[in-house]
């Protein structure tokens, strides 16, 4: 109950400081996550950027307790929801708390229902978890009013099916009413709409922000795709290499982002205006986490990092500019000018063609 | 729906029809067998030993499979013999998925030292010829009945135990496994709910091809004395009894071997057609 309270709009729910994450390989030790600090607010929808291997999913299964025993763990950090440290709470009580106070969305709905189990079974066993004391009868309610509220039809009727007689779509659906069953205080998307049909995919995010309004839940929401944030995003926080490197609310960071590493990703998004041209990409690849680059991560990469040997020597600290934007530059300033230059290349050729 | 859709194509397949008969008369034997048996089946009658089977010179359909040493009748022992090996077939067999299910879904879930733990123990187990075994265990625990199951179902966890473990490692890494996890379920909880019936078919149709091996070995080791004592019959210990008359009255051995032969036969044909129909992988 506790949390539920802390639940108003703005006020900090999921509070991350310093989370770093360590994987013991066989060529050495790399830090998939290293000191990501980060504030999750009531009733928002935070946009987790970052090409595959930035850290975005290692942090998430952080939290939620779920990395590879063994192979990788948490080094550092605190992460305090409602007042429990996720990163030092007992493993029971952490297991007590998902799908209770926080819970998760997959990527593919399709590998992330059980086959052999009726839709309906799941759901109602997402819902007993938390509520032992329900009876069938209740949990089977539930479920139904759960299904219903994701927009299936029939959902009465429709709890008898397997799996396989869903649509993409619609076990998203079914994914996301098990991911609300108990009005948890913040659910993690992982990636949500990225298996599914683009047209579906509208109405998937239009779903979860709605389930958002209605049990008043915090969304993480991680994607590659900067569309799917421009759509339903409150704030964004871009991540490369383990690190947070950029954080500011989204209309900021498509106007005027302040890392060099956000104005690359804008850039290489295609534009519908303008002609088919070749599709503009970050030069280089995604450091080695074994091998990483001496200074600032993104120095290989960056075209402002040229003969300064200030990005090649000292690692950029997260700088707070105005408008609450957070960077992890040494030249904030001079990104918009650096990038405005070669997007109106792009522009210019548009009207050209 | 589905179950019912699932019978209809087992018995579609020739083999699983007969299977599916010849399980049928035997649970009938074993059921009621005091009932359907022509005579009591350690009645014995001096007069009329060795008598062949009806189709035979000499034979007499007072007696349709003939006669054992003693006089007594092979059909009613037979139908006896039925009840021994379906009890020793069952139960040994339920034994061993419990056993070896339990220990594969721990084994492949956990993982790390618990596994290598239960691992190394059916490798051990493995090592060792399955009938030496059961006769070193028969030996120790005393014959009869119930130590025939206990020791069968002890010998044959392995078997389960690996599959079970195999298919388990490869299901835990699936995301509905980790969507429970991130639900809250328990680990208990997890594997009895998710992965356990994604092994179920596989468990099911092994367990079924594993009956029939146990009543074989139930036989052996009957056969060898070890086994089932009188004065319950089964099929194994007739055999035995029917050695010595072998080259004079070849039936008295010929009739439960030929028992064994069809209820082993129907049991894997049952076998094989529910495989076709509950895995998909070889469909």
């Amino acid at each position: 109950m506790a949390i539920r309270q802390q639940q108003e709009r703005g006020a900090p729910v999921l509070e991350v400081r310093d989370l770093t994450v360590e994987i013991r390989t066989k060529r050495g030790t790399i830090t998939p996550v290293d000191r990501l600090s980060f504030t999750l607010r009531g009733g928002e929808v935070l946009g987790l950027v970052g090409e595959s291997g930035s850290g975005k999913s290692v942090s998430m299964m952080a939290l939620m307790g779920l990395l590879p025993a063994g192979a990788a763990r948490v080094t550092s950090g605190t992460a305090f929801l409602g007042g429990t440290d996720l990163l030092s709470v007992s493993p029971k009580r952490l297991n007590s708390m998902r799908g209770g106070v926080v819970s998760m969305v997959f990527q593919d709905p399709m590998s992330a229902l059980n086959p052999v189990m009726r839709v309906g079974d799941q759901v109602m066993e997402a819902v007993r978890v938390h509520h032992r004391g329900l009876g069938r009868k209740g949990l089977r309610a539930r479920a139904v009013e759960l299904l219903e509220l994701v927009g299936i039809t029939d959902a009465g009727e429709r709890m008898n099916a397997y799996p396989h007689e869903f649509s993409g779509g619609m076990r998203q659906r079914v994914m996301i009413a098990m991911a609300a069953a108990n009005e948890p205080a913040v659910i993690i998307a992982d990636e949500p709409t990225t298996a599914l049909d683009v047209t579906v995919q509208a109405q998937i995010l239009e779903l979860l922000q709605d389930m958002k309004e209605r049990i008043g839940s915090a969304i993480i929401l991680i994607t590659h795709d900067l569309g799917v944030i421009a759509e339903i995003a409150d704030r964004v926080m871009v991540m490369y290499a383990g690190g947070k490197v950029e954080e500011a609310a989204v209309q900021p960071i498509f106007d005027a982002p302040r890392h060099p590493y956000t104005a690359s990703l804008l850039a290489s998004m295609p534009k519908l205006s303008g002609a088919v041209t070749t599709m503009r990409t970050i030069p280089g690849a995604p450091p080695d986490l074994l091998a990483l680059p001496q200074g600032c991560r993104f120095n290989p990469r960056c075209p402002l990092a040229d003969g300064r040997t200030e990005c090649h020597t000292r690692a950029p600290e997260l700088v707070h500019l105005d408008g609450g934007q957070q960077s992890a530059c040494h030249f904030p300033a001079e990104v918009e000018k650096a990038f405005s230059r070669s997007s109106d290349q792009i522009e210019e050729g548009g009207e050209r063609a | 729906m589905r179950t019912w859709s699932r019978v209809r194509g087992v018995l579609r397949d020739p083999g699983g029809l007969f299977g599916a008969l010849v399980i049928a008369l035997i649970l009938i034997a074993a059921i009621a067998g005091p009932a359907l048996a022509p005579y009591d089946p350690s009645a014995q009658s001096l007069e009329t030993r060795h008598l062949p089977p009806f189709w035979m010179d000499g034979g007499s359909t007072a007696h349709l499979l003939g006669t054992d040493q003693l006089g007594r009748d092979l059909a009613s022992r037979v139908i006896q013999g039925a009840r021994v090996s379906t009890i020793v077939g069952v139960a040994a067999v339920l034994m061993q998925v419990l056993v070896g299910v339990t220990l594969g879904l721990l084994a492949g879930y956990w993982r790390g030292a618990l596994d290598a733990v239960i691992m190394r123990l059916a490798d051990v187990w493995l090592a060792v010829p399955f009938l030496v075994l059961a006769m070193a265990l028969a030996v120790v625990l005393g014959p009869g009945l119930w130590s025939t199951v206990l020791v069968l179902g002890a010998v044959g966890w392995v078997t389960f135990a690996r599959i079970v473990r195999a298919q388990t490692l490869s299901i835990r890494e699936r995301d509905f496994v980790l969507a429970s996890r991130v639900a809250g379920a328990r680990p208990i909880r997890t594997m009895r709910a998710e992965i356990l019936p994604n092994v179920a078919a596989s468990v099911i149709v092994v367990a079924t091809l594993q009956v029939s091996q146990m009543i074989i070995a139930e036989a052996a080791l009957s056969f060898l004395g070890l086994g089932i004592q009188p004065p319950d019959v089964g099929w194994g210990s007739m055999i035995a009894e029917g050695r010595d008359s072998l080259s004079s009255a070849w039936w008295v051995a010929a009739v439960p071997g030929a028992a064994l032969v069809i209820a082993t036969l129907g049991i894997n044909l049952f076998g094989d057609a529910l495989r076709d129909e509950l895995d998909p992988r070889i469909r």
